[in-house]
């Protein structure tokens, strides 16, 4: 069932005028938000899955340019950026400097601006020009056909592949749920390494998903220290982490079969022919490190699964 | 009958000397005590990151800031809290004896908390740090001035109306 995740606490950091237009959108406008794209002097962007449409003050949306569209001023903005962090922005400069904050309810937010860079890193962004907000959603249950195929006696490890916006982190969540809750031969301890904190969506130390029982976090981590850091301390039955595919992540991933633990993983591709030009995938896929590729459908059906292939036989169950 | 008429004409003048020279002398500590505050919050958000409302509640709790009143009227539970900040200042400038000037200042320290990078805040601190120092300055040299004045005042008034009795 998927299901959106409460706006209201987004709504509160918002200007008045703005949360109330946004109040009145439809049902069906507020299941299908994706995201909501904010500037600076411009008018208020809504996407629903392909299509992008503006805001009007009555809580319509339009794909035409009228005179009652709700726009924001660089104040609203900054007021908007302040709020999201609560008021803190000093407490959110690791995030920040990453190009996202998460708020409250799991949502994501995209920062544009100025990048301030110090001994060549990013250190901050100033000058708020524009904020992007990612929709959390929640869908429960997206993995359960998974559970029933390739998960249910034992874990085993798998990566799964797709195309922006086509679920990987939303069927990988649900995997994490579903081990951590005992689905697959008892509770699971599972070990979850969120580099860009899309898995959990961590919100003042506390995940905005339901993660089950035995899931620990390590939150904003590189997955080089994160699974090093897992495999001495947390003995996981399985290690969870998002987007593979650089040189280091192929000793990162060997070194963790040859340790037993079992790998859950996502990368991007549409198909498996472009899987396969991908060298570093090839390399781990060669070495065994994955039993199973899950293919998903680049459909608006969010984590639809379109293949899943078994990597020795190379047979599609 | 006349004799406590004039005991009572020359406390009321000493009292009200007093309490004038008091209003100088409270206000030399609430700028003293906004000194330490923006100190310890340069050292909350340098060193802890901690959060604004954090920052707050051990501002609230410190022995060290019990002129600043305001604090205590801040609702850390509110989402917005430099408005908060805002209100609670505004209810307080009476009761801390504070000018309009040093409003200002107070005010202005409830926008930089929180609103920016570690760096823009610990430098927009400085400058609110550099013109408090400015205010206490000014504010000792009224109080060393003015402040024994007043209290002659009072007393030297108490005692003439209990002249003019007699």
């Amino acid at each position: 069932m998927c299901s959106i995740k409460k706006l209201d606490d987004m709504f509160l950091c918002f200007p008045k005028f703005l949360s109330q237009s946004m109040e009145k959108l439809s049902y069906s406008d507020r299941n299908n938000l994706k995201e909501i794209r904010l500037y600076a002097n411009k008018n208020i962007i809504l996407c629903f899955g392909n299509e992008n449409k503006f805001l009007k003050v009555n809580g319509q949306v339009t794909s035409n340019e009228e005179d009652d569209l709700v726009k924001l001023t660089q104040f609203d903005i900054d007021e908007i950026f302040k709020a999201f962090c609560d008021y803190s922005v000093h407490s959110y400069l690791e995030e920040i400097s990453k190009g996202f904050i998460t708020i409250k309810g799991g949502h994501r937010v995209g920062v544009y601006g100025t990048v301030v860079i110090e001994d060549n890193k990013i250190t901050s962004i100033k000058e708020i020009s524009s904020l992007n907000i990612r929709v959390a959603r929640e869908v429960s249950g997206c993995s359960d056909f998974l559970f029933e195929r390739i998960f249910f006696s034992k874990p085993v490890s798998t990566l799964i592949v797709g195309v922006p916006n086509s679920g990987k982190t939303t069927i990988l969540r649900d995997i994490v749920k579903n081990f951590s809750k005992g689905k697959s031969s008892g509770i699971k301890k599972v070990s979850v390494i969120d580099e860009r904190g899309e898995i959990t969506s961590m919100y003042a130390g506390e995940s905005q998903n339901d993660l089950g029982y035995a899931t620990d976090v390590y939150n904003l981590c590189p997955k080089e220290i994160g699974i090093e850091m897992a495999l001495r301390a947390g003995s996981p039955d399985i290690i969870v982490c998002d987007e593979i595919g650089s040189d280091d992540d192929v000793d990162l991933m060997l070194k963790t079969m040859l340790s037993g633990v079992k790998v859950v993983a996502t990368t991007h591709a549409g198909t498996l022919q472009e899987l396969m030009s991908k060298t570093n995938i090839m390399r781990m896929l060669s070495n065994n490190v994955f039993e199973k590729i899950v293919l998903l459908d680049n459909t608006d059906n969010i984590g639809h699964i379109q293949k899943i292939i078994d990597v020795k036989s190379e047979v599609l169950i | 009958m006349r004799l406590i008429i004039c005991v009572i004409s020359i406390f009321l003048g000493s009292f009200i000397g007093m309490y004038k020279s008091n209003f100088l002398k409270d206000r030399v500590i609430c700028l003293q005590q906004i000194l330490v505050m923006i100190e310890k919050m340069q050292t909350y958000i340098k060193y802890e990151r901690l959060q604004t409302s954090g920052i707050i509640k051990n501002l609230i709790n410190d022995n060290n800031l019990s002129h600043l009143y305001f604090l205590n009227d801040i609702d850390i539970n509110k989402k917005n809290l430099p408005k908060e900040w805002e209100k609670a200042v505004d209810k307080n400038k009476a009761k801390m004896n504070l000018n309009k000037n040093d409003v200002t200042l107070l005010l202005r320290i409830g926008q930089i908390l929180g609103a920016s990078d570690v760096q823009t805040q610990i430098s927009q601190f400085e400058t609110v740090n550099i013109l408090t120092m400015d205010y206490i300055k000014e504010a000792q040299k009224n109080y060393n001035e003015n402040g024994k004045l007043y209290r002659s005042l009072g007393v030297l008034g108490g005692v003439f109306v209990a002249i003019l009795f007699v």
